[in-house]
Formats: structure tokens, C-alpha cells, sequence
């Protein structure tokens, strides 16, 4: 039971980990909370659904759904950035006018979502059918060997591409202080709008993996799982990969041990209750680090 | 043709600016004088509500516009008030005399006490850890049925009454909640007008360097957190009397992130800037009506739209007092002109 | 033709105007000081070449080309750098790794030789690579401001007060850096300083700003040597000034 609750809350949290790095990604490149994160992951199962029953509802079908999904949710965020946010910030507009902006963008996807597909709950056949096996008490699916292996390639990429690529120093240096940065030559809005696509690339891509893990897609799944996602950034230590990935585990592994201990209804309660504390006991996060500013 | 728009919004925005209390009182006269056209049932209840929604943005710009610190909890105390209005008036058939104040004070407390663990944590950290708070209570709103009513709410809360008088008709209902929105300005702008004010907007601008003027930062912020909270909370338990019936699903975060919309959209920081965003944000929807499947995607297009075309809000740049100042010191030029220096100023 | 040739440059800050049309050139192999009081609008007219702050009109040709209004990452491939106001280092990098930065758009070898000759300039750095910068003193933040952007190899460097909160001794030392990045890179450069009189010692011609506007255009020797000059800016008292006094 202990055991069973743990895995099962393990493959939660791989999902929110997921959400939770390409948000954090985004704060800390700019110090924007993107309200319109979670609606990519909403927006790419849904997409890779209708991608899958136009070309085949088999394995190709759905890794070419999943390629066109991250690739669309992928151009919308860019584009987002492109055409508004970037252009609050190049009018000097305050962080919280972006953050507005990020919520005006959310509700149009998640709505639009709702126009297209309609509200009710909808299917999301898997394709890959391959059972379950047993580790002792547990039983765990191969779909969640799946989730945990696609988890972990993402992250070891993403931590790749932020420390040992030029892109990657770009962004950290976008990060720590932008106009220097324009000033090594760095091109600060194209590093930007690529890192909204790849922030919601990850997304989409967490989207379609717990939406075939639940074999069903629900309008209200982006809400769910983007506060956690926001908890989960901020419980590790916002802009901080690993911290993000711990975030998401320990969100994650907490809501199953409390809906299968306490209760399912006060599930979310306690999980945030917790947040709360631990923000006000430890406010640098689980894995941040105290940052000392030189006045 | 743009810089003819430019210059004309900025003359209109002088001539607001250094005639603020004349516009502020014709404003008063216009909002007392409008049922008169609008006598409706429904035209009347849209303008109650912006009436409380107004209050809701106006106690929030207290504390994210003029202290800078981010809620997105605020609906947790509107339903706060609401639920205590409710449950007092169906359980022990009390009246707004003592409905409205409770509804303040439990808010109030509920904020003291959160903001007494919190307050003190990092302006991103409690952006989050008012939005769990919100999350918590409607969790327990929905959970702890025999209190609550769980998902159903509370029903039959009792019609607006007041020493005897039935004030639950259409157009009673428009004037209290334009008293209560009048009150709330009031005693906000008093409070902002005074030493307390200049000490807020010192924490604002740079909290260490208030501190090492010695303002008390941390009991500063723990007070203006806990008067904003009353203040939702008086909307509140207008809102229960009002409709006559409470649910969890109308305080929810999503309701705190409209309300935090309202104040940014009109201009954070700023009173009028406030009421106008409130006041679009309310009718938005009911515009919006006839397009019902589409009009949740426009109004996210227009907040997006509008944050890009005004980027620091419709009124956000605009600082009245600094506009005044300006203004007279270009007057005192123009009339100077030919004199010398020395006689302006001695 | 000048390597820099500035025409008519206008910056506006909403309704501030902070340059208001000045005409200014950097000849290949030369040091040029920008001299002016606080808010004169120095750092504003050295953003404004390297398109940090958008010039709202005028002309800037640089090296033949024109980079008015080009993207800042264009311009510093064309070959401009520059050490900002007030030791714009990255606080969360090591001091090598903001070097490294600083080769941003060059490759490899490039960055290898820049680094071995920014260790040769200011040798403190070398002992302090592994440091983060945030944790660097005062001192060594501007030194490695300056040395990040000589990097790129750029050919013209422009330095915003790069003397600003240093010790005297060590002032001597960033100067007679900034020489031997002359002689030795063959860099152009154009400086902003307050401490005049070294700058101008240095120099072979000056400008002084006021209130947005170039005041005086002179050879470095005739400016050391101008009444207003020396009141306003080195600090002695102007015959003038003295005949008033007594
Ligand atoms: N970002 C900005 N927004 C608004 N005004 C600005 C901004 N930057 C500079 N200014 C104004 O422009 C004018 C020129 O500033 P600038 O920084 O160019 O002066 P400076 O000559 O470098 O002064 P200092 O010697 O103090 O560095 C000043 O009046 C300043 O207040
Ligand atoms: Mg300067």
C-alpha cells in the first residue's frame, strides 16, 4: 500500500516536474510566472488526440500526433512572446502587466479548447497496450516506465542545453542581467521566444504522456495541474532544474499519500497547507540557495 | 494623427488631474443619479455588482497597488465574508447590522493570522502562498458540508433588511452598495493620505531603505494586509445578502485573478485607474452575453490586447499629484516670464 | 574616414530629452574623452551608439557602415564594445565564465587568446576565475568588466567611467590598461571619466557635454589648459575665479 502510493505519486509528480521545469524555465529567464504555461499541456494532448485520428490511432500515429502537438503548442508560445509579451516588455511595461497578459493568454487557449472540443470528458486511447508487471506488493504499468524514461531524457537534455550550450549561456545570462548580456551580443529576444517554445514544448509534451496515462483529456486540466506546477517551482526553489524536478516529486508523491491516507477530498488542502509551511519555514525553496544581494 | 490623440488624452488627462475632486464628485452625482435612466431590474443588479466588485479592486490596489505585495487569494476573504454573512443570517436570522461587520472582522482575522505566519516571506513566495490559502478555503467550503453546505452553498440567505425597513428592493440594494464602495474609498484614501500612507508607499519603493528610516515594515505590511482582507470581506457578506445565496465555486482563485486583473488593467496603483478597470471587467462579461460560447476567448483576447497596447494599465502612468505640480509650475512660468528670477522666488 | 562618426544624435526618455543633438567622431587608433557633469548625458549617448537606447534620430556610421537603430547583437559583431556604467558583470557566473561571455560571438581559439591577454592586463582576475563575480570587490568587478569586453576583440571599445569607485593606485593601473589596450590591440577608444585630468593626459582629443549638448570640441591639450575646463572639471580654481574671489 505505502509502496504502491509511493510509485503512483512518483508518476504524478513526473508529470508536474515536467510542467514545472519549463515554467521554471521561463521565471528564471525572466521573472515571469506564465499563467498560459499550463494551457499548453491541456492544449497538447488535446492536439495530439486529433492528430492521432487523422492519421491512425497506433503507435506511429501517436508519435507523429506528439510531434505535431509540441510543435504547434511549441509556435503558439513563441508567438505569444513575439507579438505580446515581448512587446510589453520592449514598452518597459511593469512585470505584473506581463503576468496580466500571461492570464488574458491562458484564457483564451483554455476556452478556445473548450469551443473546439466541446467540455465533455473525452477519450485518449493507448496505443501501446503493454500490461503491468509486479516489484513486490506493487504493481507498476509499463506505461509508467514510459513516463519515468521520457521524464528523466527530457530533463538530462534540458540541464545539457542550459549549462553546455551557447543557447543555454545566453540564457543565463539573460537572466542575471539583461542588458549586459545584449552587450556580449547576445540576441536577447530571439533566446527568449525560443525558450517559450521550448517551455511549452515540455509542457504539451507532459500533456499527452498523463493524458494516456489516464486515457482521458478534461477541460479543467490545465487548472489542476498548473498551480501545482507553480507550487512545485517554488517548493524547489524557483529557476532551479533540479529544484523544479524535486518540487514536482514531492508535490506529487505528498497529494497520493494524503488522498490515500487522509482524505481524497482535502487532497489538494493539505498538499498546499504544506507548501505554505515549508515557504514560510525555508523561503529559498527545498534546493535554492540564500541569495546574498551586494547593495 | 497619433500625436494629435496622444496630446489631446494628455490634456484631458491634465484637466482630470487638477480638477481630481470635481471629477470625483460629479462622478458621485452620476452614480447617485443613474437609476433614474437605468431603472431595470437587471441594469440595477449589473451596477450593484460593479459596485462590489469595485470595493473587492479597490482594498486589493491597497495592498498590491500601494504596498506591492501580489494576492492572488483575495476571493478567499470576499468568500470569507460571504460565508459568514451567509451562515449568520440563515442560522441565527441576523440583519447586515451585524452581518456586514462580522463578515469584516472574520476576514480580518483570517488574514491576521495567515499574515502573521507569511507576510514576512519574499512578494513572489506569498503571490503563491495566498493563492493556497484561496485553494484551502474553497476546499474546506466544499468538504465540511454540515458548515457549509458543500457544493450546494447556502440558500435562502434572508433578504436585506435594516432596523424594520425592507432594503431588498432594486434600486435600496444599488444605494447600499454604493454607500459601502464610498465608505471603503473613503477610509482608504484617508489612510493613504496621511503618515501611515507615505510610510506604505516607502515599503513599496524600497523596502530596506524604509526600514533603516524606521519604518516598521513588518507591522505595516501585517496591517494593510489585514485591511484590504476586511474590506473583501465586507463585499462579501454583501454579496450573500444580496444574491441570497453562496457557493465555493464564485471565490475561487480564478475569481482572485480577475480581481487582481481589475486592478492592473485600470492602472496599478491608481484610485480612479481601479474603479475603471472593475467597472470594465464587470460589464465585459455581460456585454459579452450573446456570444456566450465565444466571449470567455474575447475577453481574454481584450485583456491581452489592452496590456499591449497600455502597458503599465489605463491610468498606471499617470501620477495626479505629479501632473498638479507640474502643471502649476508651468503656470507660475508662463505668468513669470518677463519678471526676473529673484522675484519669483523671494 | 573616422572608425565612428556620431551625427545629430537625439535620445529621448519619454518627455526627457537626454542628448539633444551632438555631432562627435573616433579616428582609428585613438582614445577620445567624453567629459560632462552628472546627467549631461554621457552614458545615455554611449547606449545610444551601441543601440542599448533607442536614438529617436541622427546617424551613426561605424567603420563604413551605417548601425543607426541596428540591433545591439548586430552592432557588437560589427565590432563595438562596451564596459557599462557601473560593472554590469552576471553576479551568479564565475569570473571566468563571465569572460567567456564576453567571446559571446567568437569562437574557441578567439576566446582562449582574449582571456590569456585579459589575465595579462588585470593578473587579480586570473587568481580569481573560479569566484563567482557577485562576490568580487568593487574594484576587481570593474576590472573584469573591462576585460570581458575586450574579449571580442572589438575595434573600438567604449568605457563608462571605468576609474568610478576605485582606489587611486589601482586608477593608475586600469589607465595604463587602457593605453596598452590601445598600443598593443590596436582598439579605438572612446571614454567617459570623471577623473579628468587622466583622462585627458591619455587622450588626443576631448568633448564636453552639458545638458545634452557638446559644449567644446577640442584637442586634449587645449582642454587641459581651458578656464571653464579646469573649473568645471579638474577640480583647480580658474584664473578667472580667482581674480573674482580677491
Ligand atoms: N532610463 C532612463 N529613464 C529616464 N531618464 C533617464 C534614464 N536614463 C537617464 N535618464 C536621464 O537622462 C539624463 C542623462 O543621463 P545620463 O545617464 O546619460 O547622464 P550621464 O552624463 O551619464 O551622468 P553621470 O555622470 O551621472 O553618469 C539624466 O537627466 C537622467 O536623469
Ligand atoms: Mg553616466
Amino acid at each position: 500500500m505505502l509502496f504502491q502510493q509511493l510509485i503512483n505519486g512518483l508518476t504524478i509528480g513526473t508529470a508536474y516536474a515536467l510542467v514545472t521545469i519549463g515554467f521554471t524555465m521561463i521565471y528564471g529567464v525572466l521573472e515571469l510566472t506564465n499563467f498560459a504555461h499550463s494551457s499548453y499541456y491541456m492544449l497538447g494532448a488535446y492536439l495530439c488526440v486529433s492528430f492521432m485520428n487523422l492519421i491512425g490511432l497506433d503507435v506511429l500515429g501517436f508519435l507523429l500526433g506528439t510531434i505535431g502537438a509540441i510543435l504547434v503548442c511549441g509556435t503558439i508560445s513563441a508567438l505569444t512572446d513575439k507579438l505580446a509579451l515581448g512587446v510589453i516588455r520592449k514598452r518597459g511595461g511593469a512585470a505584473i502587466s506581463a503576468l496580466l497578459c500571461t492570464i488574458g493568454i491562458q484564457t483564451v487557449i483554455n476556452n478556445a479548447i473548450i469551443l473546439g472540443y466541446g467540455s465533455e470528458t473525452r477519450q485518449f486511447i493507448n496505443v501501446f497496450n503493454l500490461g503491468r508487471f509486479k516489484i513486490g506488493p506493487a504493481t507498476v504499468s509499463w506505461m509508467q516506465v514510459i513516463i519515468a524514461t521520457v521524464a528523466i531524457l527530457i530533463m538530462l537534455l534540458l540541464t545539457f542545453i542550459i549549462r553546455r550550450t551557447k543557447f543555454g549561456a545566453g540564457m543565463r545570462a539573460i537572466s542575471q542581467n539583461q542588458r549586459a548580456a545584449q552587450m556580449m551580443g547576445v540576441k536577447v529576444n530571439k533566446i527568449i521566444q525560443w525558450t517559450f517554445f521550448i517551455s511549452a514544448s515540455v509542457s504539451a509534451l507532459s500533456g499527452v504522456l498523463i493524458g494516456m496515462y489516464y486515457r482521458t483529456l478534461e477541460v479543467n486540466m490545465a487548472t489542476v495541474v498548473g498551480s501545482k506546477a507553480f507550487a512545485a517551482a517554488l517548493l524547489g526553489g524557483i529557476g532551479e532544474l533540479p529544484g523544479a524536478v524535486i518540487g514536482g516529486f514531492v508535490i506529487g508523491v505528498l497529494e497520493s499519500f494524503v488522498a490515500g491516507y487522509v482524505s481524497s477530498g482535502y487532497r489538494d488542502a493539505i498538499a498546499f497547507a504544506v507548501l505554505i509551511v515549508v515557504l514560510v519555514v525555508r523561503p529559498q525553496g527545498i534546493l535554492g540557495k540564500k541569495i546574498h544581494h551586494k547593495v | 494623427m497619433k500625436k494629435l490623440f496622444s496630446k489631446s488624452i494628455k490634456r484631458i488627462i491634465e484637466k482630470w488631474a487638477v480638477n481630481e475632486w470635481k471629477v470625483a464628485f460629479s462622478c458621485l452625482i452620476i452614480a447617485l443619479a443613474l437609476p433614474i435612466v437605468l431603472n431595470t431590474r437587471y441594469l440595477l443588479s449589473v451596477m450593484t455588482i460593479c459596485c462590489v466588485n469595485s470595493i473587492l479592486a479597490v482594498s486589493l490596489n491597497m495592498l498590491t497597488g500601494y504596498l506591492g505585495i501580489t494576492s492572488l487569494g483575495h476571493a478567499a476573504f470576499y468568500g470569507l465574508g460571504a460565508y459568514t454573512a451567509a451562515i449568520l443570517g440563515t442560522r441565527f436570522e441576523l440583519n447586515i447590522i451585524v452581518t456586514l461587520p462580522a463578515g469584516m472582522i472574520i476576514a480580518g482575522i483570517a488574514a491576521f493570522l495567515l499574515g502573521l505566519a507569511a507576510i514576512r516571506a519574499p512578494s513572489r513566495h506569498l503571490a503563491i502562498i495566498t493563492l493556497g490559502f484561496c485553494e484551502i478555503v474553497k476546499i474546506v467550503e466544499l468538504n465540511w458540508f454540515s458548515f457549509t453546505g458543500g457544493a450546494n452553498g447556502i440558500h435562502s440567505v434572508p433578504r436585506i433588511s435594516l432596523l424594520g425597513w425592507d432594503l431588498s428592493g432594486k434600486y435600496a440594494k444599488y444605494y447600499l452598495a454604493l454607500f459601502l464602495l464610498i465608505l471603503t474609498i473613503s477610509t482608504i484614501s484617508l489612510i493613504m493620505h496621511s503618515k501611515i500612507g507615505r510610510a506604505i508607499y516607502s515599503i513599496r519603493d524600497n523596502e530596506i531603505a524604509a526600514e533603516s528610516m524606521g519604518v516598521n515594515v513588518f507591522s505595516y505590511k501585517l496591517f494593510v494586509f489585514t485591511f484590504s482582507a476586511m474590506f473583501a470581506g465586507l463585499a462579501g457578506a454583501f454579496y450573500a445578502h444580496h444574491f441570497s445565496y453562496v457557493s465555493p465555486l464564485s471565490f475561487t482563485f480564478e475569481q482572485s485573478i480577475v480581481l487582481l486583473s481589475m486592478v492592473i488593467l485600470g492602472g496599478i496603483g491608481s484610485m480612479p485607474g481601479t474603479i475603471i478597470g472593475a467597472i470594465i471587467l464587470s460589464l465585459l462579461p455581460e456585454l459579452l452575453r450573446d456570444f456566450t460560447t465565444w466571449r470567455q476567448v474575447i475577453y481574454g483576447a481584450i485583456i491581452v490586447i489592452l496590456m499591449v497596447a497600455r502597458p503599465s494599465g489605463m491610468l498606471g502612468k499617470y501620477n495626479f499629484k505629479h501632473i498638479r505640480q507640474q502643471v502649476k509650475y508651468s503656470k507660475l512660468l508662463t505668468k513669470n516670464e518677463n519678471k526676473p528670477l529673484e522675484k519669483m522666488t523671494g | 574616414m573616422p572608425l565612428l562618426e556620431v551625427s545629430d544624435l537625439r535620445v529621448n526618455y519619454g518627455a526627457i530629452t537626454a542628448v539633444q543633438g551632438i555631432d562627435l567622431f573616433v579616428e582609428k587608433g585613438e582614445i577620445v574623452t567624453l567629459l560632462g557633469a552628472n546627467g549631461a548625458g554621457k552614458s545615455s549617448t554611449l547606449s545610444a551608439i551601441v543601440n542599448l537606447v533607442k536614438p529617436s534620430s541622427g546617424k551613426i556610421m561605424f567603420d563604413g557602415q551605417d548601425i543607426t537603430w541596428k540591433p545591439t547583437a548586430n552592432i557588437v559583431e560589427a565590432g563595438i564594445s562596451q564596459a557599462m556604467e557601473g560593472r554590469q558583470i552576471f553576479p551568479r557566473m564565475t569570473t571566468l565564465e563571465n569572460l567567456h561571455m564576453g567571446g559571446y560571438i567568437s569562437t574557441k581559439e578567439e576566446i582562449e587568446v582574449g582571456i590569456e591577454r585579459a589575465y595579462e592586463l588585470f593578473p587579480i582576475l586570473k587568481e580569481r576565475s573560479k569566484q563567482m563575480a557577485g562576490t568580487l570587490s568593487g574594484g576587481e568587478q570593474q576590472m573584469l568588466s573591462i576585460a570581458r569586453a575586450l574579449i571580442n576583440n572589438p575595434k573600438l571599445l567604449l568605457l563608462d567611467e571605468p576609474s568610478l569607485g576605485l582606489a587611486p593606485m589601482i586608477i593608475q593601473d586600469v589607465f595604463n590598461a587602457i593605453v596598452s589596450i590601445r598600443d598593443e590591440f590596436d582598439t579605438s577608444i572612446l571614454l567617459v571619466e570623471q577623473n579628468a585630468r587622466v583622462a585627458l593626459a591619455i587622450s588626443s582629443r576631448g568633448y564636453v557635454m552639458e545638458k545634452g549638448k557638446i559644449v567644446i570640441a577640442s584637442t586634449a591639450e587645449k582642454l587641459l589648459n581651458d578656464e571653464k575646463v579646469i573649473h568645471a572639471y579638474l577640480g583647480g580654481e580658474s584664473k578667472a575665479l580667482r581674480e573674482e574671489l580677491t
